[in-house]
Formats: structure tokens, sequence, C-alpha cells
């Protein structure tokens, strides 16, 4: 080594480069070819999101609402707020992958529904063809999660003939094949699924309530539907019994938040989901994590980012988020931007990831 | 090596001698081993030498010998708060002066604490940077051809090449 500036082996480099925001490795491809090549590199774009995922998580936020401009605020992990420019016109972000968003553009709220695969990071849009669906369905649910094990995106869209109403048909979508197939999911009873879906190494989870009589007043049955983005298979798993409120994730596994209406404790409670526990021979155990006391009806948990659970509460105004730390129950308000109806939250990490190509 | 010794001599590449506590040696993997080496009996004279220069080894000891009582106990959260105040005071300092003689001895050492410091002090000075000052401090030659700076410029609007 001499006194200059030494030159730095590739290894130290790349392990430099991923650490930097999208904004200046897009400047930074101007540096050399070689960088130029770096930056698509798969190995490269995959040390970074992992970087991205792990050191800058961040929440996305957008306005419910189809009829108004689609305003988008990414939070990120300094907290510090930003809106997201140029999002896709009447766009209503369905789901968040890997830097990835799937959207879906409504422009009379009625079918077709036209999805894109957007990376607003790095600007780059793919429309998803449209099923080939007829439109005599009541509503449909969009979800949208990476498998691991074959390297691919998935979009799952369920039709339903009705609110409460028979599953009518499923479509896959696969980001590398660019095809739709339908996926065969029988169930007897009239069914309701949650409209947001979480996806866990590869597993696309919603919350499903299974309704037992025609009386409206008899209770649900809450379960979980599973669908394995690899064999693309469903499973219905059961679960405590609980009033749930939202899945979600917790130390890449299944979490579902719930309220607890029991008056010596009255809470907020986060089960996490372990698979093959098998002890007293069940696939599935749920272990009760934590239970936060505030205010448990008007908590509204809606994510966890960086093992703090954000919520929307209901006493606040609309705009504010709140972030609850489990542990200590200490609260951090944030407050976004005003908005009459409060907001859908993702979580998110910037990333290179393409929307084109077949990511192998 | 006899349990007696407390702190061990080595030359820096520039032959320069330092000495380093036990404790904090022990956070670079290869002064851990050379610890365990014959050359630290006591009826061993021989010094070994580090191929990192003085100017550096001094913060890289600085730096083992702050982060050592908590390596090697563990420490309270408000340690940890403190510690990381002082990594940041520690880490202000220039590319161009020795932040990458940092990088290269922390890798050489194997301290994976002061390589990710080190790395994540080099990108956030990055961000503020321009392409061209990125290309003189990795000693980088501009390779585009202005065929390809052109198109570059048409699929990235505002993009710079200096």
């Amino acid at each position: 080594m001499n006194d200059g500036i030494p030159f730095l082996p590739e290894e130290i480099i790349r392990n430099i480069l991923k650490r930097l925001p999208v904004k200046s490795l897009m400047r930074f491809q101007c540096v050399c070819r070689q960088w130029r090549i770096l930056f698509k590199t798969p190995s490269f774009i995959a040390n970074h999101l992992d970087h991205s995922n792990h050191q800058n998580p961040c929440l996305l936020l957008q306005r419910y609402g189809i009829d108004n401009p689609s305003n988008l605020y990414c939070l990120d992990s300094e907290m510090q707020v930003r809106e997201l420019q140029n999002p896709p016109k009447q766009g209503k972000i369905v789901g968040s992958s890997n830097g990835l968003l799937c959207v879906e553009i409504n422009k009379h709220d009625a079918p077709p529904h036209f999805l894109l695969v957007w990376n607003p990071t790095i600007r780059e849009v793919r429309l998803v063809p449209e099923t080939n669906i007829s439109k005599d369905y009541g509503h449909h649910l969009v979800g949208f999660g990476f498998c691991p094990i074959i390297n691919d995106y998935k979009i799952v869209i369920t039709y339903f003939s009705g609110v409460y109403s028979d599953l009518s048909a499923v479509k896959v979508y696969s980001l590398s094949l660019g095809a739709w197939k339908e996926v065969e999911f029988r169930l007897n009873d009239t069914v309701g699924l949650s409209s947001s879906s979480v996806t866990v190494n590869g597993v696309m989870f919603w919350l499903m309530s299974k309704r037992f009589g025609e009386d409206p007043d008899d209770e649900d049955e809450n379960l979980i539907v599973s669908f394995d983005l690899s064999v693309e298979v469903f499973t219905v798993i059961p679960i405590p019994e609980l009033e749930p409120i939202e899945l979600t994730v917790y130390e890449e596994k299944l979490a579902i938040f719930s309220w607890n209406r029991s008056s010596e404790h009255p809470g907020t409670d986060m089960w996490v989901m372990e698979e093959g526990v098998g002890a007293s021979g069940e696939r599935w155990g749920w272990t009760k994590k934590y239970t936060c006391s505030p205010d448990p009806f008007f908590l509204n948990p809606r994510t966890i980012l960086r093992n703090e659970i954000v919520c929307c509460p209901l006493w606040e105004d609309e705009s504010t988020v709140v972030f609850l730390n489990p542990t200590s129950e200490k609260m951090k308000k944030f407050a976004i931007s005003k908005c009459d109806y409060g907001y859908c939250i993702f979580n998110y990490a910037e990333s290179l990831i393409p929307a084109f190509t077949n990511f192998l | 090596m006899s349990s007696s010794v407390e702190a061990i001599t080595v030359l820096s590449s520039d032959g320069d001698e330092f000495k380093i506590t036990v404790s904090a040696a022990k956070l670079s993997k290869p002064l851990n081993w050379m610890l365990e080496d014959v050359c630290f009996s006591d009826d061993c004279d021989e010094v070994p030498t580090i191929e990192v220069n003085s100017k550096t080894l001094v913060k890289v000891i600085e730096y083992c010998e702050k982060h050592a009582p908590r390596a090697n106990s563990g420490a309270s959260d408000s340690d940890a708060e403190e510690l990381k105040k002082w990594d940041i005071e520690f880490m202000k300092m220039d590319v161009k002066d020795i932040l990458f003689h940092i990088l290269m001895a922390a890798n050489y050492l194997h301290m994976e604490g002061l390589y990710d410091l080190a790395c994540q002090t080099a990108a956030d000075l990055m961000k503020g940077m321009t392409v061209s000052q990125i290309r003189k401090i990795f000693h980088i030659k501009n390779d585009f051809s202005s065929e390809e700076q052109e198109q570059l410029r048409r699929q990235h609007p505002g993009c710079s090449f200096d």
C-alpha cells in the first residue's frame, strides 16, 4: 500500500455498492461498462436486495379510494416520508414483493381490470396480459408473491360469485413464464377471503371465514387458506379460536393479529405459526408472542416493521401511523399527510429486480 | 503463549513498532492465531509484521482497543449506544486520506465489525459524489463509447458521465 488511494479488490467494491440506494446506482451505471453490467447481474441484485430488506425496510402507504389520484408515500427506515414519483394512473397497489409492486388499474370500477408489475425505483413497468375469465363473477382478489425455490414471482387471482359465495375460479400468472394458468380449488362451503394476502417463504396466505348456516347471525368459523406458489396447491389451515384482524409476517413466519376481549387483559395479540411442530401430532402449531394492552379495539394493527407493530389507530387522525414496540409498549407517532380515508400499507424495500427478465 | 502477557508488539509494513493489548488483538482472527503462535512465547524475540501501514494501523488498533471490552464481555444497551456514537466520530475520515486503507486492513485482518462500518461509511460518502469523483477514487476510466453514452442518455434522461 502506498499513501495514495489503494485499488480495492472487486469483492470489497461490491460490498460497498450493495449498500447504495437504487437512485445512486442508477447514476453510477455511467461510471464504466463493468459497473453497468454488475448492476444487472442476478447475484449482485440478490445481495443488494438482501441488504435493502434487512437494513432499509420501508413502508409503502397508499390512500384508500380508487377515484382519487393514487398518491403513494414511502416511509423509509430513517422515518422520512417521500412521495413516489409517477405512479400508474388509477393504480391500486395490490401486492409488494422484493421491490416489485403489483398494481391493479381500474378505470371504471368494473372488469376488466389491468394488472401491472412495477419497480418504482428503477422505473420499469410490465403489463400483465388479461386473464380469459368470463366477466360473470362477483368480485376477485389479487395476491402477489415471490417463491425462492423456483425463483419466480406469481400473481394469484381468486374469483368469487359474491362476497359470501362460492369460489368460482383461480388463475395464476408466472412472471418468468409470462403466462396464466387455471388452478383447481374446490371448497364445499360458502367462504369469505380477506382482501390482503401475505407471502412467507413461497407460500401465500389469506384469512378465510366460513359461514355455517344460512342465518346471518350465525358466527363464522375462521381459518387460513394457503397456496404454495411452487407446486400450486391450496391447503386449509385451522387456527386457534380467536378474532383475527390481519395476517402479517414475523421473523419469516406467518403471524396473525387478533383481538383479545378477555376482561382481565383485553388487548391485541399476535400469534405466530410454527410448521411441523408435531408435539401433539398437529401439522401447525400456534404460539402467542405478544399481548399489547393499549386500546385493544382501536389499535388497528396492520403490519410489522423491524419487530415493531405498525398501526393505524382508529382514535387518531387517519393520517397518523403509530409504531408500537410490543415489548416496551412504547409508541411512536408519524403523520403522513392529510387524507380522508386512511391508508393501505405494504412492506417494501428498494430493489434492482427487473420487471421483465425471467430472473434466472 | 504465557498467560502473563497482556500486550503484544507488532510491526507495521513501514517497520514501526506498535503495542496492542491481547484482548484487543482478539478482534482479529489472524492476530488471534498469531497470539496462539509460538512467536509470542516469552523466549521469542521475533516481532511479527502486519501488512498494514503505520497511519492505518494506529486507527485499527484504536478501534480494537475501544471495541475489545464489549466484544469480550458483552455490554448494556447504553454502552452500545455510546459505542455507536464513537464509531460515527471515528469514521469521520476522508476516502482519499485513509478510509480505503482501513477497508483493506479490516478485510485482511478479518475484522467483521470494522469492515462493515468502513463499507457503510464509503457507501454513505459515495451518495453525494459525481460520476467523475467516483471514477477517481476507484481508479476507473470511462470506457463507454460515445454511441453507448448517447444510448444511455436516451434510456435514462438526465444521467451524467461527469
